[in-house]
Formats: structure tokens, sequence, C-alpha cells
């Protein structure tokens, strides 16, 4: 998270870049799908309505076809008629029968004079008056008009013929024919049994409840399937919508459900077909289209942002984590390494990365420890130095000793300054036994001892099993110098003492030396080791340099003091028995 | 430069606008032809096309002889919000339909050629119908072959003294069908002849059809037919390629043939000699008086004697006179 908002701060994120991209290519695909059903969609819709349209039309077209036959019949008739020199009724009755026996759906035919009287007919005698025939509508709108025109009645049940009741449309039209070589003027009907149109209709099928119906000029129903529940009142019809539409397409909605209507105008009978189709049925793809195209979208967005979100993560975590290593290392750790994982990329600049820092740690061991032999040499070369003040003093002291007759003396401080320096030297060797050492170190307390007239007493007090142990040499005497110095020289006490010894502890080598001197107060202790304090100071850090340069931080001088009580320095060295370079 | 530029794209639009203003002015009407391929219609149609120039913006649409496609390019013509429409009904008892369509959206209709029931007629102030009595054309073809007889007594060529004719019928139920039939024979009666009807078939204004069923006449009658009668001209040029078949035309053999319209190939057959005399329905006309009367009810504008110059008979007809058209006169309508 830290890292992340790090990034954040200098720019965007490399998988908000990612995951925004696919983003982006989601809402494009949304948009595109969206249009792509809604285009859908409507092309459905055109085109189921363009099926129904087609189917209506095809209906209607075999109606028209139907009534063409009706009306070349009633043509056929009425030619007859005006075209037949004279025409006498029974001429006319014989026409007129075979007429209707060359047709299964006429149900009479007749021809009556313009005052209603029948003058021949196929179905018997009236039953009714002429005045009451001349009455109705197909016959009235057939006297008063041309010839050419031919009326459609609705359906209804015909009973001017005695014990005749069919289900029929009248088809009426004005005739003139020559009768006694004088032109009279008749009008002809032919009843059509109206099953012919009501099968014909039936049979236009739109969809599984889809039906059409007829309408007249009044826009009152001609032919409906369920026209009797109609009239009983149990089934409604929206008559309204195609008085509102007269001709075309529309949509209305019937007993809660949404229907297309296509109305049409019939041929020559000025009646309308109404094509009813539900739009759940011509439709019924439509929500299926949608819901499939909805979930596959769908699925492919959450797989989408799925896969932006991992492939974000897949590609950025490794360069999180790269960056993480590498603010580490900006901090100062060099121990550190990265994991080689993720692209090819980010695995070869992490492998880089991790060389480089190797490289880079060896680099860094390699100048510590050059730094650290050169100090080593340094320290070793300074410290084989016979301090010229020392070797001054003592010179002096054997001259004075001489002098004075006490030739003795002279002796034992010559040997012991010869024996001080053969160990001093030790054939330049770095590293003697203990043995030779402390026996360093006692030449050097004899010397001293000798030129300050037994001030001070000392032992030395060594474990044997540590003689043949190695050590580096000279480390003891400038303790022991420092002890006299401080401790004894400075704060002159009655019996001055320093003991010197040698153990094993814990498997290391331990050489103790203690004074009871005027002891140091525990600020000077604490920085005694770390810091040149006074120039004799140097010789004891310089020690506890040489011991850790050549053996490591764990050995060196430890040095516990007190005031007025002594100083104890502890040399704490591996305990070895070869030597070491 | 870019101110030159924002300036002439001012310019062009204000001009463009000044454009779609002055078309603007003209009223739009829709007109439907029951059928291009008809000859005659054919002739209508450019008559509309030359009127409607600086008049009206038209637009005519073919119906294909089907009365649904003319119903669905009337729905589109309302819908696109023409001012008029002028409507050659396929089913002259759609006509109904139509105009109860036009008078939900205030739009007069002029019908033309086929003329819809009285009563649908009725129905509004703002519908008119613009066509020939097609009972005239039938008189005035029924009074050629009278005048033919009267001059040629020799026609008669059983000397009978009865006419023996054939008729070629247009579409059944057809107003100007029936009219012209009707009427051809009724001038002929009234003019002292008896006729005798040798044969009636319709032809459906076709003349492919024609000649077959002329042929089929010749071969079943064959010398008993003494004129021929049809309701239009392709059906009596149809007619003339059967008999010329049948050897008629050369070496002195005649027979009057009386057609109706004066289209083009008609004026040709008379010049020919072939066909007897046609009558001119008069396309020309018909399509000028439609097209002005759409013009002036889409516009609004009053219908008087001084921007119409056809007669308006019972307030909504326009009858534009038939002219008989023989080998004397066919020069004047080429």
């Amino acid at each position: 998270m830290k890292a992340r908002a790090a990034a954040g701060g200098r720019g965007q994120s490399l998988q908000m870049v990612i995951t925004g991209f696919f983003m982006v290519g989601m809402i494009l695909l949304l948009l595109v799908s969206v249009s792509l059903v809604t285009r859908l969609n409507v092309l459905l819709e055109e085109n189921a309505m363009e099926r129904t349209r087609q189917t209506v039309d095809q209906g209607n077209a075999s109606l028209g076809v139907y009534v063409n036959t009706m009306l070349e019949t009633m043509d056929y008739f009425g030619n007859l008629v005006s075209g037949a020199s004279e025409a006498s009724p029974e001429a006319l009755g014989t026409v007129m029968a075979f007429l209707k026996s060359s047709r299964k759906d006429v149900a009479a035919m007749a021809l009556f004079s313009p005052d209603g009287r029948l003058l021949v007919s196929t179905a018997g005698e009236l039953s009714k008056s002429p005045r009451e025939v001349s009455s109705y509508g197909w016959f009235q709108k057939a006297i008063r008009a041309s010839t050419a025109t031919v009326y459609f009645s609705s359906p209804y049940v015909q009973n001017i013929f005695a014990g005749q009741y069919a289900w029929v449309i009248t088809l009426s039209r004005r005739v003139e024919y020559l009768r006694d070589g004088q032109r009279e003027t008749g009008v002809l009907m032919a009843d059509f049994n109206f099953t012919a149109i009501t099968s014909l209709c039936e049979n236009i099928s739109l969809g599984k409840s889809g039906y059409v119906y007829l309408v007249d000029t009044e826009t009152e129903l001609v032919y409906h399937p369920q026209q009797q529940l109609i009239y009983a009142g149990l089934k409604r019809e929206n008559l309204d919508a195609v008085r509102g539409q007269v001709f075309g397409r529309c949509r209305d909605e019937l007993d809660g459900r949404e229907r297309l209507l296509i109305i049409t105008t019939v041929d020559y009978t000025r009646w309308r077909m109404v094509g009813v189709a539900y739009l759940d049925e011509i439709l019924s793809i439509q929500p299926e289209l949608i819901r499939i195209t909805l979930s596959v979208l769908l699925a492919g967005v959450l797989l989408s942002m799925a896969v932006a979100t991992l492939s974000g993560a897949y590609v950025s975590k490794p360069i999180r984590m790269l960056e993480q290593v590498m603010s580490k290392v900006e901090a100062g750790n060099l121990e550190v390494s990265i994991q080689e994982q993720g692209f090819a990329e980010i695995r070869s600049l992490s492998r880089t990365f991790n060389h480089m820092l190797i490289r880079i740690r060896r680099l860094m061991d390699q100048i510590v420890h050059e730094q650290e032999v050169k100090r080593l040499h340094e320290l070793n070369a300074l410290q084989a130095q016979i301090n010229p003040h020392f070797l001054y003093n003592t010179l002096d002291s054997i001259v004075w000793m001489e002098e004075r007759g006490r030739g003795r003396e002279a002796i034992v401080m010559v040997t012991a300054l010869a024996r001080l320096f053969r160990i001093s030297i030790s054939k330049g060797r770095n590293m003697i036994s203990v043995r030779e050492e402390l026996e360093h170190v006692r030449n050097y307390l004899i010397i001293q001892q000798m030129r300050f007239k037994n001030k001070f007493t000392f032992t030395i007090s060594p474990d044997p099993d540590t003689l043949e142990l190695r050590t580096i040499k000279l480390i003891v005497q400038p303790i022991v110098e420092n002890a006299i110095q401080h401790g004894l020289e400075e704060y002159p006490v009655d019996e001055g003492l320093v003991e010197i010894s040698s153990s094993l502890e814990d498997g290391d080598l331990i050489l103790r030396v203690r004074d009871n001197g005027g002891g140091m107060p525990p600020a000077q202790v604490a920085t005694i080791l770390h810091t040149p304090a006074g120039k004799s100071g140097i010789g004891v850090k310089n020690v506890h340099e040489r011991i850790q340069l050549t053996f490591g931080r764990q050995y060196g001088l430890t040095i516990r003091s007190a005031l007025d009580e002594g100083t104890e320095v502890l040399i704490r060295l591996p305990a070895l028995r070869e030597a070491i370079e | 430069m870019k101110k030159v530029l924002t300036l002439a794209l001012a310019l062009a639009m204000v001009l463009s606008m000044a454009s779609v203003a002055m078309a603007a002015d003209l009223p739009s009407v829709g007109v439907t032809i029951y059928k291009f391929d008809d000859t005659f219609m054919t002739g209508v149609r450019i008559a509309i096309e030359d009127a409607a120039k600086d008049v009206a913006t038209i637009e005519i649409a073919d119906s294909q002889n089907n009365q649904a496609t003319q119903n669905d390019q009337v729905d589109l013509f309302l819908s696109k919000g023409v001012n008029a429409l002028a409507i050659n009904p396929v089913d002259r008892t759609a006509a109904g339909v139509i105009l109860d369509k036009a008078m939900d959206k205030d739009v007069p209709v002029v019908f033309f050629n086929r003329e819809p029931l009285a009563e649908d007629m009725a129905k509004s102030d703002t519908v008119y119908y613009v066509g020939a009595k097609a009972e005239e054309s039938g008189t005035m073809s029924g009074q050629i072959i009278v005048d033919y007889f009267t001059a040629h007594p020799e026609a008669d060529k059983n000397g009978d003294g009865v006419i023996q004719y054939v008729m070629l019928k247009g579409e059944p139920g057809h107003q100007d069908a029936e009219l012209r039939t009707e009427y051809s024979i009724k001038a002929i009666e009234a003019a002292g002849f008896k006729v005798e009807k040798v044969a009636e078939d319709t032809a459906m204004w076709d003349r492919v059809k024609g000649q077959d069923k002329m042929a089929a006449f010749l071969a079943a009658q064959g010398d008993k037919i003494e004129a021929v009668l049809a309701n239009n001209d392709d059906m009596a040029l149809g007619a003339i390629e059967a008999l010329k078949a049948a050897g008629y035309f050369s070496e002195g053999k005649f027979m009057p043939v009386v057609g109706v319209d004066a289209t083009a190939p008609a004026l040709a057959a008379l010049k020919e000699g072939t066909l007897l005399c046609t009558v001119l329905n008069d396309a020309v006309n018909q399509g000028k008086a439609t097209l002005l009367l759409a013009a002036l009810l889409g516009a609004g504008e009053e219908v008087t004697a001084d921007n119409f110059p056809y007669t308006i008979s019972d307030g909504k007809y326009v009858w534009v006179p038939y002219q008989k058209v023989t080998i004397d006169n066919a020069a004047d309508f080429e």
C-alpha cells in the first residue's frame, strides 16, 4: 500500500493504467453491444411486422380473388341479360339455375323488377312482399347506382325466400335487358354463402392466437372469428383503433396484451380486413435475444474485469516488489536481494539488480578488509617501535648504575633490556607464545622496577595450560606501562602492585593485568578504548584495535576500574595453538 | 482567412434556407397512379409532372395495381405531411377509406380517372373527382359505328339490318368498362340500328389479351362479325393484330374497329387505316386539371373560375370531355 501510494504520487500506477485500458475496452464493447441489440431489436420488430403484413396481404389477396369470382358471376349474368335480344323469364331462369349449380357457394340468385317484383329466381317464391323487397338496402343501392356498380352487403340471414334461412352476403347490381323490344331495368341479386369467406379468413394464420376480421365502411363487424361471443357481449373487439387508423399499421392493447393491427382494404367490397397479431407472439424471440445478449455481455464484462485486475496485479506486483527492495537499498541496506519472478523483463531487471548489489557488497567488503589490513600493519609497525624515551631512560639508568659502582644491578638491567628486545623483534614474527609474551613483560617490569626503585611489586602467575598458546606480541606491555604510569606513578600508593595472570575461560585465552593504583572514573573507562585520550592512551587503544582487527570483534580489552581501588584490564584472545598470519 | 470562410459559410446557409423557403412556398402534392405500366395513365402522369412546374412539389408513386400498396403510399404521404393528395385508386371502392384517412388529417383529396362511389364522394367537402364521363366515350364510340354503317351500308355484310358486333371489355367492375360498353350500344340503338352481340369478353385493358380474345372470336364466329368495339385502344390494337392475322386490312377486306384513349400507337394505326376511329380520353387535361386542383386545395386557396379553367359540376366533379379522333383530325392529337 505504501509503495502504491508513493507510486501514485508520481503518476498513475501501472495496474491502474492496465485496468483503465480494459475498462475503456469494456465500455466500448458495452456501447457496441447495446447499439447492436437496439438495432437488432428494431430490425426484428420491423421484420415481424412486415411478415405479419405480408400474411395479411396474402390472405387479403386470396379474398380479393374470391370476391372477384363473385363479381365475375354477377357480370356474366348481367352481360348475358343485357346482351340478349330477348330475355324471357324462362331463358333467364335456365341460365340462372345453371350459374347457381356451377358454384357451390351461391345460395340463391334472383332478378327483380324496379318495383320489387320477383322476375326469376333459383330459390322459389318470395316470402316477402315486393314492397318489402324494394325497401332493402341492397335493392335501394343497386337501383340508384349505375350498372357498373356491384353492391356488397354485410352478412345476414336471408329470409326473403320461403323456408330458407341462409347466412349469406348479398351482391346486387342494376341490369338492363330487352323485353318485348323494350329496354327494361332490373335488379340482379345473388346470395353467397358466407362460409366461403369465413374459411378464407380462418386460414390466415397470425401467430398462435392472432386472427383476422372484416369490417364494413361504418367499421361494423362483417366477420369475426368470435362474432357470436362478441354479439353476446362475452368478448370485446377494439374497433375504435380501427376507426382511428382507417388503414395501415398501428398498435393497440386489449385485455392487457399489446397487439399489432394491420388494416387493409378488401378489393371491390368496401370492406376492410384487420389482421390482429399479438406482439408477445410475433416478437417471442426478442426477450430471449436480449436475455442471451445481456448474459453473454455480463459474463464478458466480469471476466474482463477479473482478467484486467489479475493481469494488472501480475504485471505490477513484481515491479512494486522491486521498487520496495530498491528503496531499502536506497536507505542503506545492502544485505537484501530480490526474488526473481514475473515477466522476463522484470526477471532480467531483478537479476541485474541482484548482481549489482552483490558486486557493491563485495567491493564494500574488499574496501573494509583492505582498510583493516592497512590499519593492522600500521599498528603492528607502531607497536614494534621501541619507545625511544624508554630506551633513553633505561640506558641512562644503566650508566647511572655503573657510575655508582652498582655493576651487578647494571648487568641485570642490561640483560633484561636485551631479552626485551629479542622478544620484541622475535625474528619479525607477529605472533609469539604466551610464555614469551609474559617473559617480555617480566623483563619490562624488571627494568621499570629498578628504575622506580622498587616502588611497586609485581606478580606474574600464568596458568600452565596457557603458556604455549599463541598471542599477538607486545600487547600486555602497553597495558602494564599504562598501569605503572597512570595507576601507580600519578597516584602513588604505599604498596604498589601489578598482578599479571593468564587463564582459559570459556575456551578463550584471558590475560589479566591488575593494579591497585588510583583507578579511573567510569566516563574515562567508557571512552578509553574508542577515543584517543591522552598520549599514552593510544597504546591501550592500539592494543584493543590490533586484537579486534586480527581476531574479530568478540575479542579485545575489557576494563574495570574503580577510583582509589585500582584498574583491571582483561585481554581476551582466542586460544590458538598455532600462529596465524 | 477564417473570417472569409465564416462569411462564406453564413452566406451559403442563408442561400440554402432561402431556397428551402422558396420550395416550401409551393404546396406539396402526393400522387399515386394505379399502375405506371398503363399507357393512358402514363400520359396523365406526364401531364401532371408538366403541370407541376412552379405550381407544386409533387411526388408520384406507382401502386402496382395493388390497393394494399396504394394504402401504404397514402399512409406515407400523410405521415410526410403533404398538403394535398391526388389519388388514382386501384380499387375505386377503397376510395372511401382513403378519404377517411385524409379527412382525419385535414388533407384535401383529388381522385382522378377512377370514380369513387357517390356515397364516398359525399363524405367530405374537400374531395374532388377529375375524370371523363365514361358514358360519353361509350356514346361517341357508338356514334362512330353509326356514322360508318350509315356511310357504308355494305358493311352490314349479311344485309339483315342488324349490326353483329363483338365487345372487348376492360377490367370487370371497372366503371369505364361497364359504362363504355353500355352506352356504346345504347348510342347505336338510339340511331335506329339493331344490334346483335356476337361475343363479349374481358381483355383487362391489355393489348396481348385483346389479341388473344379477338383471335378466339374469329375462330368461333368468323365472318359473322361486322364490327369490333373495344373499351380502350390497347385492346383495339390487339384486335387489329388478330384481324390482320386473319387476312383483314388487305385486298379490300375491312373491319370497323373502335377504341378509346387516342394513344400514340392508336394514332399511328388510324393513319395506317386499320383503326376506324378512337375517342380521345384527354390525358393532358385530366392530368393538368388534377394537379391544378390539388395544388390549389393544398395551398388552401379558393377554387374559382379565375384560377381554375375547368368547369366544376355538383361542387366536386371535373368532367374532362372526350373527343372523337378520326384519320381527318389525327394530326391534331400527336
